[in-house]
């Protein structure tokens, strides 16, 4: 769709978008911008700041099994990571409010 | 350090265990009552409407049910058993459709056949919605249904872990009690002015399109709609007293119809809606749409539709003196006068 709007066609663009009031529109984009601004966005960037720098700076999972020492704090980190994974699979949906 | 063998066979087990403790801590103390009545001493957290209503209509002792959308989610369970002698539960489900009412309803009805009254809410923006129509939500089935081995997403969950179990462990610590009925759903502690409702509301401009008609297709819509999701289900439970209501959304509600030029196409379909309910002896339907002078203060709402707990307050007490009662004899030139009312209103006033 991208390509294609590059090239001019802007077929691939829902309807219900094109047909959005300028207003509308304009509330969309400020939304937008105040969101990517907000507490929620800046912990988002912290995240992958720290990712970053987890990539860069430090041991690979090559690197760390070279290194791994096989201890009863290891195995309880392990055990509580596994069930963090487990009871993550299962979450509570909640609705977006767009008409009441 | 430890072998390898030692390291993997530990950390399963304890994992095992881990998973084990918190299955059993969720079905014990059960905060999304799936499977047992509040218990004694325990100050539940009820946060998840999705997940704890089901466990509400289970669970609790009632007669009375109010469901619906955020329009009655401030409602007083206590007023309404006061005032209408009765022993209600309060199912909110913001946004919900007339079908996701009418589901939750049926489960209600089955899990407790002495219910003997109903209260819910006929949003105006959801008459012409599709009759199977859903929210943009996947509900949680697992705890709908009376599947023993789907009930793993509820004893293995992180969210019923943090919200469920943590909330109520910091209610216990707090030396809190339960959370009440009242309380449920209730955001009457949200202020409400006139300057944060239009601080929400985006106005669009006025259009040059024709006025909308009400067409033989919204017709339909509507039709399959109120009867499938509303008529059936009353003709279905002649034993149960269903009060519904047409909630009091702000003026600036008719405001957007009216710049879309829909305003005289809304009327149709409340009149043609009110027209399939006024003839069925265990619907009493309330027009709270002509509580004019609630709808044109903006102070009461904190957005277009939203109103205050003092306005649940108001239509409760309504309800009981049965004021605003739509019937066949008095519907049309009810509607008529409301239609004249917010086809005349001055909303440019609204923003100078």
């Amino acid at each position: 769709m991208i390509q294609g709007i590059l090239a001019g066609d802007f077929s691939g663009i829902s309807e219900e978008f094109i047909a959005l009031s300028p207003a509308s529109v304009e509330w969309f984009i400020l939304k937008t911008i105040s969101a990517a601004f907000s507490l929620e966005a800046l912990q988002i960037y912290v995240c992958y700041a720290l990712v970053l720098v987890a990539d860069l700076c430090m041991k690979n999972t090559n690197q760390r099994i070279e290194s791994f020492r096989a201890n009863y704090t290891s195995m309880i980190v392990t055990a509580v990571l596994l069930l963090w994974s487990l009871v993550s699979f299962a979450g509570i949906s909640y609705f977006i409010y767009f008409d009441f | 350090m430890i072998s390898f063998k030692k390291f993997t066979i530990g950390s399963i087990l304890l994992f095992l265990f881990g998973a084990v403790l918190i299955m059993s801590i969720t079905y014990v103390i059960d905060p999304y009552f799936h499977y047992r009545p509040p218990m004694e001493g325990i100050p539940y957290y009820m946060s998840n409407t999705s997940s704890v209503n089901d466990g509400i209509a289970r669970q609790f002792d009632y007669d009375m049910v109010i469901v619906g959308t955020c329009m009655i989610q401030n409602i007083k369970t206590t007023q309404v058993d006061e005032l209408l002698q009765t022993r209600s539960i309060k199912l909110t489900s913001g946004s919900s459709t007339f079908y996701e009412n009418r589901l939750s309803l049926e489960r209600t009805f089955a899990y407790n056949p002495s219910v003997n009254f109903v209260i819910r809410d006929l949003g105006l923006s959801m008459l012409s919605r599709e009759s199977d129509a859903v929210r943009a939500a996947i509900e949680p089935e697992y705890l709908y249904d009376d599947d023993a081995i789907n009930d793993i997403n509820y004893l293995l969950n992180k969210e019923v872990m943090l919200r469920g179990l943590g909330y109520t462990a910091i209610n216990l610590i707090q030396g809190k009690d339960m959370m009440s009925l009242d309380e449920y759903s209730s955001n009457r502690d949200q202020k409400r002015s006139k300057e944060i409702t239009l601080s929400y509301y985006i106005r669009d401009e006025e259009t040059t399109e024709k006025e909308a008609l009400f067409t033989e297709e919204d017709r339909n819509i509507v039709h399959d709609n109120i009867m499938i999701n509303v008529v059936d289900l009353a003709k279905e439970h002649p034993e149960i007293e269903f009060y519904c209501f047409y909630p009091p959304f702000s003026i600036l509600f008719y405001d957007n119809l009216n710049q879309i030029n829909q305003l005289a196409r809304e009327f149709e379909i409340i009149e043609y809606t009110t027209s399939l309910l006024v003839n069925e002896k265990n619907i009493t339907l309330f027009s709270f749409i002509e509580l004019y002078d609630v709808v044109s203060d903006l102070d009461n709402y904190k957005d277009a539709g939203h109103y205050s707990g003092e306005i649940n307050d108001l239509m409760i007490e309504y309800m009981h003196q049965g004021e605003y009662i739509l019937t066949e004899e008095n519907y049309k030139e009810r509607l008529a006068e409301a239609r004249e009312f917010y086809m005349n209103y001055d909303y440019d006033s609204l923003f100078t």
